[in-house]
């Protein structure tokens, strides 16, 4: 964890949950575990407001507990500091969630947001209360649900134990794997008795069964579009389409986060998943070849190792998101320092290992300025060098020194995902600067935008509306329009750098031994 | 061993003035290891007694005609002929003045004076050398200096020519392109697609000679190396066929511009020094500030 | 394989190593400070703003206003009445309407320690209340907007003064203050804290101790 993404969440905390909730993540982000006392005096709030700040983490799982070794009644707290980037990634879960589910699931998806966690038939009362889809039944509530449930969008929390005193003080909970995409039961008979206040909701059978959004199938999902877009833009719709086939058929047999390679797959399995499934004629008439396409491609996601069944394949997720990874280095090198310097990185990185003369003729870039290319992307670390000395002549003579530029992968991804941190936080710095200065401008165009709607609602002339907007100069209409679109556009940025981030990170997980944030289930 | 058979080699090529293919030498030759007789082609070749010429498909050595070959006149003094040696084991890569006077012993005034005479005779010249401008290499008078010495088709007088490189660079991708786009348009299947978008060197180098923006005639192995400069921009990928040769085609980056490019601190210059205080925040800077308005 | 070590970090090359490279001598000579901001090459490439994204800007901003009216968006007491001050009659209504919309905690699921409050309520009794409250908030805005309209000042002044007296108290306690509010104004049901007393007296189980 990078200083970097340290400040990032920090901002991104204030922002969800203001400053008493960013200073007690701040005091966690910096331990392994804290308590209550220890937070308290180290952030100067009151006990109270501590343990509001914890409640308000732990409701959001952003904080885990578990009791303290040395006394099982003291809770010790940590942070999830992965997980706190997911909120901001909270409007593109729920944006796949509408594509897929409709309205219905995107109703679903953001109560689940909401309350961070909660039981079936809770969430599905507070989406039935909510005014905007009272055409669906609560049938078709429930009905989304439980297929949410079933794809692994929606996963079961761990189970609370019941037991002695000691457990109250620091509850604890049981992991059952084979639970997690267990079909809760939903009565609608009951739930239609909570809504009109003739029952209460701890009596649904499903009241010890708890929710949550899996923040990993959602990335699954993301996952999978950056490399079938990547296929699209390279070799075409068809070839897309076949990828996105040899995916589906190897979530079959392979864990979604499996590192390096997917597990075997063979050729009838695509050839009969397609045919089944899809009416894309050109893809049935030619699947030999666009599976040949793909494999031979130089992003190399897809390799052949054995010919059994009309051949065998693996995904390779490793090659793959080194190809898509630098792919992106190099977007930022082109657009930084120009495509000639991209060039530069492109040689070294072919060469492994390479000297400035053989640099410069090999990309066919004048001396100078390939020098002082080069010397730019050692600066900013995209390039490393490598030295070599060699014992000089005799026992004594001057040892020789060779300098090779070469990259280091895994630095050069690191440095370039810290400086997008930094970038995020820039761009929720800027819109909070945005919104600070003009504050007064912003609210009162709130408050008279309320006005101007309780008028309408009381049907009042047009007329005399228009004399309150009138209230609103033009020069502070001007400002006011200026700045929502910087904060659009900052807030735009937030989101498209999301994908550079989210891009670099799928490169640490499959690429390196790093540990990612992702576990099988959270 | 390889000196000694390029004499003999030599034999063989002057006696064919056609011009002696690879088989002819074999034949000619059948006792030598091609790899000696490689070496030997090579020291024939760096000393200016034959040169190798392309017949269709197949490379031909021709010797070069020996009237061509400029001799040292029988009036020459002794000190002539040993410096005149010296530059000719130099072959076409030359030879630099201080290595002549450290082999000759000859002191840097004598020397000099002995270098223009044999200058202005027209039997040796001096050549810069694009590695180091300031330094002039000798050799024979009728030799061709050796590409790591005249750079090739992209120097002009030791100056690289950036332009004339980055305009071939872009017919080149263009070509490549073009190929594509008309690939495209027959609809056979997608192996049918990649064969047909696919460009051999020699394909590029037809279409860059028609364009007639070189002066100088371009060969392959200079097509070639502008390929790579079109592939290590990350605009075209080169794929191996089973001869070993290589083709060429155009192909589109896998993303569109990530979103960090999308906003000034992708580009940023001084994002190093960025942070809450200092000179450079994302309050005070000027590159968020012209973006956002 | 000499010297890996240093190969490894590139960021310490001597001059000297630097000119190995070719690189310090075709640096510039340096006669002023560079600029803050030097010139750069290209602009930020910028695309449209697609159908996806705008769907999701729209429910962004609408998740981080949510979420800063929601109790969940904690302010410090301290800061809470410094920010007061300087607000107008409408802002510190609906600061304090805020302050009594429950935050919901399912706190069985959660050490002891954070549930300030007493632990005969469960969250469970709290939600079907809790639903009709956001409606409340804005009825009840409205109506004061409406007051606004027609009467102009006579109101506002009595608002003020209401909560410049709570202000006092804030003054003389803080932490109590904040309980009050909690506890007052049964309108908004479902109290979920008691006053701070149930806390004092559970807070026993603990060595680190409290801070106040």
């Amino acid at each position: 964890m990078s200083a970097d993404y340290s400040h990032l969440s920090s901002a991104i905390l204030e922002q969800c949950f203001g400053k008493v909730v960013q200073a007690v993540a701040d005091c966690l982000f910096s331990a392994t575990t804290r308590t209550l006392g220890q937070i308290t005096s180290a952030t100067k709030f009151s006990r109270k407001e501590a343990a509001l700040a914890l409640a308000v983490l732990v409701k959001y799982r952003l904080v885990d507990f578990t009791a303290s070794k040395q006394n099982p009644f003291l809770a010790e707290y940590s942070l999830r500091r992965e997980d706190i980037l997911c909120l901001l990634r909270y409007p593109r879960y729920v944006h796949l969630v509408q594509t897929k589910y409709g309205n219905v699931g995107a109703s679903i998806a953001e109560e689940l947001i909401n309350s961070g966690s909660d039981t079936a038939t809770g969430i599905l009362i507070k989406c039935l209360a909510e005014g905007e889809n009272k055409a669906e039944s609560p049938e078709s509530y429930r009905n989304t649900f439980l297929q949410m449930v079933t794809d692994h969008y929606i996963i079961k929390r761990p189970e609370l134990l019941v037991g002695d005193d000691q457990d109250e003080n620091v509850p604890k909970f049981e992991t059952n794997e084979c639970d997690f995409f267990r079909h809760p039961n939903i009565d609608l008979q009951l739930l239609a008795k909570i809504r009109k206040g003739e029952a209460s909701l701890t009596e649904a059978r499903d009241s010890t069964m708890v929710w949550n959004l899996n923040y990993d199938r959602f990335h699954q999902d993301f996952r999978d579009t950056i490399m079938v877009d990547a296929i699209e833009r390279k070799l075409g719709e068809n070839a897309a389409e076949c990828f996105r086939f040899i995916l589906k058929i190897m979530y079959n047999t392979t864990d979604p986060w499996q590192r390096k390679l997917s597990n075997q797959i063979t050729f009838v399995e695509i050839k009969q998943a397609i045919e089944r499934k899809s009416n894309n004629l050109d893809l049935m008439k030619y699947l030999d070849q666009y599976i040949s396409l793909i494999t031979d491609d130089s992003l190399g996601f897809f390799r052949r190792v054995g010919d059994m069944g009309g051949g065998v394949y693996v995904v390779d997720m490793e090659h793959a998101f080194e190809s898509l990874a630098f792919a992106c280095v190099e977007s930022v090198i082109t657009e930084r320092f120009g495509s000639k310097a991209a060039r530069i990185f492109r040689v070294i990185r072919c060469k492994k290992y390479i000297e400035q003369e053989d640099l410069q003729k090999e990309a066919m870039i004048p001396s100078k300025e390939a020098k002082s290319l080069a010397y730019n992307l050692f600066q900013e670390q995209f390039i490393h060098v490598k030295i070599i000395k060699k014992p000089g002549g005799g026992s004594n003579g001057p040892a020789k020194a060779f300098y090779l530029f070469q990259v280091k992968e895994k630095d050069t991804v690191r440095m370039l995902l810290d400086a997008s941190y930094k970038s995020l936080y820039n761009t929720i710095e800027r819109s909070n600067f945005e919104k600070n200065e003009h504050k007064g401008l912003i609210e009162k165009s709130q408050r008279l935008d309320s006005i101007v709607e309780t008028m309408k609602e009381r049907g009042e002339t047009d007329e005399y509306i228009a004399e309150i907007v009138e209230t609103f100069t033009p020069p502070e209409c001007e400002i006011l329009n200026k700045v929502k679109n910087r904060i659009k556009t900052l807030s735009k940025a937030e989101l498209t750098l999301d994908d550079t981030i989210f891009l670099l990170q799928m490169y640490q997980h499959h690429c390196t031994s790093l540990p990612t944030g992702i576990r099988k289930f959270k | 061993m390889a000196a000694e058979v390029s004499q003999l080699l030599l034999a063989v090529v002057q006696g064919i003035p056609a011009g002696a293919t690879n088989e002819d030498l074999t034949k000619a030759l059948p006792d030598v290891p091609a790899a000696t007789r490689v070496e030997a082609l090579n020291i024939l070749l760096q000393q200016g007694g034959i040169e190798i010429l392309k017949k269709g498909e197949k490379l031909v050595y021709r010797a070069k005609d020996p009237e061509k070959k400029s001799a040292l006149p029988k009036d020459a003094d002794n000190e002539e002929k040993v410096v005149y040696g010296i530059v000719e084991e130099g072959g076409n890569k030359g030879i630099w003045i201080r290595d002549i006077r450290m082999k000759s012993n000859l002191n840097m005034i004598q020397l000099n004076k002995i270098l223009k005479n044999l200058e202005t005779k027209k039997l040796i010249k001096a050549v810069k050398s694009v590695n180091a401008s300031k330094k002039k290499v000798y050799m024979l008078y009728n030799l061709e200096p050796d590409l790591s010495i005249t750079g090739g088709a992209w120097y002009q007088d030791q100056d690289f020519e950036v332009e004339f490189v980055d305009v071939l660079n872009q017919q080149c991708l263009r070509f490549l392109q073009m190929k594509r786009d008309n690939a495209e348009k027959k609809r056979e299947g997608p192996l049918a697609f990649k064969q047909m978008s696919c460009c051999t060197v020699n394909e590029v180098q037809k279409f860059i000679s028609d364009l007639g923006i070189s002066k100088v005639k371009l060969a392959e192995a200079d097509l070639e190396t502008i390929l790579k400069t079109v592939v290590y921009d990350g605009n075209a990928e080169r794929v191996r066929q089973q001869d070993g040769s290589h083709v060429y085609r155009a192909v589109n980056s896998p993303l569109p511009p990530t979103g960090l490019v999308q906003m000034p601190c992708g580009i940023c210059p001084v994002i190093k020094n960025c942070s809450n205080c200092g000179d450079v925040t994302a309050i005070t800077c000027e590159y968020m500030r012209d973006w956002l308005d | 394989m000499a010297g890996r070590g240093r190969g490894g970090k590139t960021g310490t090359l001597t001059a000297e190593q630097m000119a190995m490279l070719g690189c310090t001598k075709d640096l510039p000579v340096q006669t002023a400070p560079p600029p803050t901001f030097p010139p750069v090459l290209n602009r930020p490439t910028t695309l449209e703003t697609t159908a996806t994204q705008n769907y999701q800007l729209l429910w962004k901003e609408d998740f981080l206003n949510r979420m800063r009216d929601s109790p969940y968006y904690i302010v410090s007491a301290s800061q809470e009445s410094q920010k007061l001050e300087h607000k107008d009659w409408r802002e510190k209504a609906m600061t304090r309407l805020k302050l009594k919309t429950q935050p919901e905690f399912n706190y069985k699921a959660m050490p002891q320690e954070l549930n300030i409050s007493s632990r005969k309520r469960r969250a469970a009794d709290a939600r079907p209340k809790l639903l009709a409250k956001k409606t409340n908030i804005e009825d009840r805005l409205k109506v004061l907007e409406q007051k606004e309209l027609k009467s102009g000042g006579g109101e506002q002044d009595e608002v003020k003064q209401e909560s410049d007296s709570e202000q006092e108290e804030d003054q003389d306690d803080p932490e109590a203050a904040m309980d009050d509010e909690m506890d007052e104004d049964n309108d908004y049901g479902a109290t979920y804290f008691d006053n701070g007393e149930a806390f004092n007296d559970e807070d026993d189980n603990l060595d680190d101790g409290p801070v106040y």
